[in-house]
């Protein structure tokens, strides 16, 4: 699923790079950020980071893999500093389990989903967009987050417990 | 929740592609405007730099003019020039007030005024009348002597930037005689500011007589910023005349100085070929005024 493709094609310019992997961009950086404006912010600040080191990045073997590193560790670059501006939200894991107001209400249901994300610390959020998003194995998602392949499975696994979700062999059911 | 509806609320929230690339254009705009102002504002910082380096350089190596030479008497000691003895013209400013000694290509080293240190400006003698040279010496807290020096195979180098000298010899006095400023006494050694061993030419070094008598003002420790001790800007003295020579530097102008027509050689310090009558170059000459005269001459400074 997306940031495939490029691999040693060195040659492409970082415009062509981001036209051809524009889509895939967009939407990882929406579901990470949890909010289109943000998003665009945060995606335009990690493609200005790229833009920057494009020669040398371009000649890696997976151009697309660090480009998503870079829009990851703009993420939780940014996740920090907001929490050093904001007043940081519950971590009270027991206020998620709290009912439904309305469960057959689909709009209603969106929202708490959208809910439960917001509340995932940011390594969390990151390793369950990777995964249930972009169907990324975790040894990319462990070189996404910088971490080790152990981490990003305790990450999901905590992730699944907040959100409610159980493993079930390469799917997730309620 | 199953994983459709995680899918979906992830990707609730993507981003318009065209507003992204809009913002990356404005952000790459501002970084470049960034760039540019930064790069304006070192250039501004260089271009500052280099002038108050080029205005401290020439302060530091500047020719003194007679304005110079009164102010920096007068609050003491401690300017020194960086010039180096290679570039300085030498000469002795003849009755009429005219240097009458054309600069001598890389061997000229003079001995400085107080104010100026040991050594003097490059290119030519600052301006400065004999009896006011001394008075501005004298309020510098310099010394004016009669003595009887010998050398003592003793030398030090120096920075020509800090110290004012390539090198200095020093120079045991003996029979001291005051004439004006703080009293200097037999056995002081003090140090004769000049060219490195084996640069200088004899004329334009520091002369100095056969039986080592001088007449000289000795200036402050102060003005070598400590290198050395006091040091020297002398005047051989033969057979009862001060021979006023251009390593001096000094200005005769309104007195009547008669040209040195003595036989007797003058000795180059470090070394050098001697100096006499018959050697010293047209336009170069040796002038001398009597010992007696000199001392009215510091007496009224």
């Amino acid at each position: 699923v997306g940031f495939r493709g490029l691999g040693k094609e060195g040659a492409v310019t970082f415009d062509e790079f981001v036209r051809a992997e524009m889509g895939m961009l967009t939407r990882f950086a929406g579901a990470l950020a949890g909010d289109r404006y943000l998003a665009e912010d945060m995606l335009s600040d990690a493609l200005l980071k790229v833009a920057r080191r494009w020669r040398r990045i371009s000649a890696m073997d997976d151009p697309a893999a660090y480009v998503r590193r870079v829009v990851v560790t703009t993420y939780l670059d940014d996740r920090r500093k907001a929490q050093r501006r904001r007043t940081a939200p519950s971590a009270d894991v027991a206020l998620l389990d709290r009912p439904v107001a309305d469960p057959a209400d689909a709009v209603v249901e969106r929202a708490e989903v959208i809910r439960l994300l917001a509340v995932l610390p940011p390594q969390q959020k990151a390793a369950v967009v990777l995964r249930y998003l972009l169907d990324e194995p975790d040894e990319r998602i462990a070189g996404a987050l910088g971490c080790s392949t152990g981490t990003v499975r305790s990450h999901l696994s905590r992730a699944r417990a907040t959100l409610r979700l159980v493993a079930d062999g390469e799917g997730v059911s309620a | 929740m199953n994983l459709d509806e995680l899918r979906d609320a992830l990707g609730a929230h993507d981003p318009s592609p065209n507003a992204v690339l809009a913002e990356l254009g404005r952000k790459r705009r501002r970084g470049r405007q960034r760039m540019a102002a930064a790069s304006g504002g070192l250039a501004v910082v260089v271009v500052i730099a280099v002038v108050v380096g080029a205005i401290a350089a020439r302060m530091s190596t500047g020719t003194p003019t007679a304005a110079s030479y009164s102010a920096s008497g007068a609050g003491g000691a401690a300017s020194v020039p960086a010039a180096s003895p290679a570039e300085r013209g030498s000469g002795v400013a003849g009755p009429n007030g005219a240097d009458r000694t054309a600069p001598l290509p890389g061997s000229s080293v003079r001995q400085g005024s107080p104010q100026l240190g040991p050594q003097g400006a490059q290119g030519s003698c600052a301006a400065v009348p004999l009896q006011a040279a001394i008075a501005s010496a004298v309020r510098g807290g310099a010394s004016v002597i009669v003595a009887t020096g010998a050398l003592t195979g003793k030398s030090a180098s120096g920075n020509p930037a800090t110290a004012g000298a390539p090198a200095f010899y020093a120079m045991t006095l003996s029979s001291v005689r005051t004439l004006r400023g703080p009293a200097i006494a037999s056995g002081s050694t003090a140090w004769i500011p000049g060219a490195a061993a084996g640069t200088a030419s004899s004329v334009s070094s520091a002369l100095l007589a056969p039986g080592g008598q001088l007449f000289a003002i000795v200036s402050p420790r102060a003005v070598t910023h400590d290198l050395v001790g006091p040091t020297l800007r002398l005047a051989p003295i033969v057979g009862g005349d001060v021979v006023f020579t251009p390593s001096g530097c000094w200005d005769l102008t309104g007195l009547q100085p008669s040209q040195y027509q003595a036989a007797t050689p003058l000795r180059p310090v470090p070394s050098g070929a001697l100096v006499n009558a018959a050697s010293q170059p047209a336009e170069s000459g040796l002038y001398t005024l009597p010992l007696a005269t000199v001392e009215q001459i510091v007496a009224k400074a």
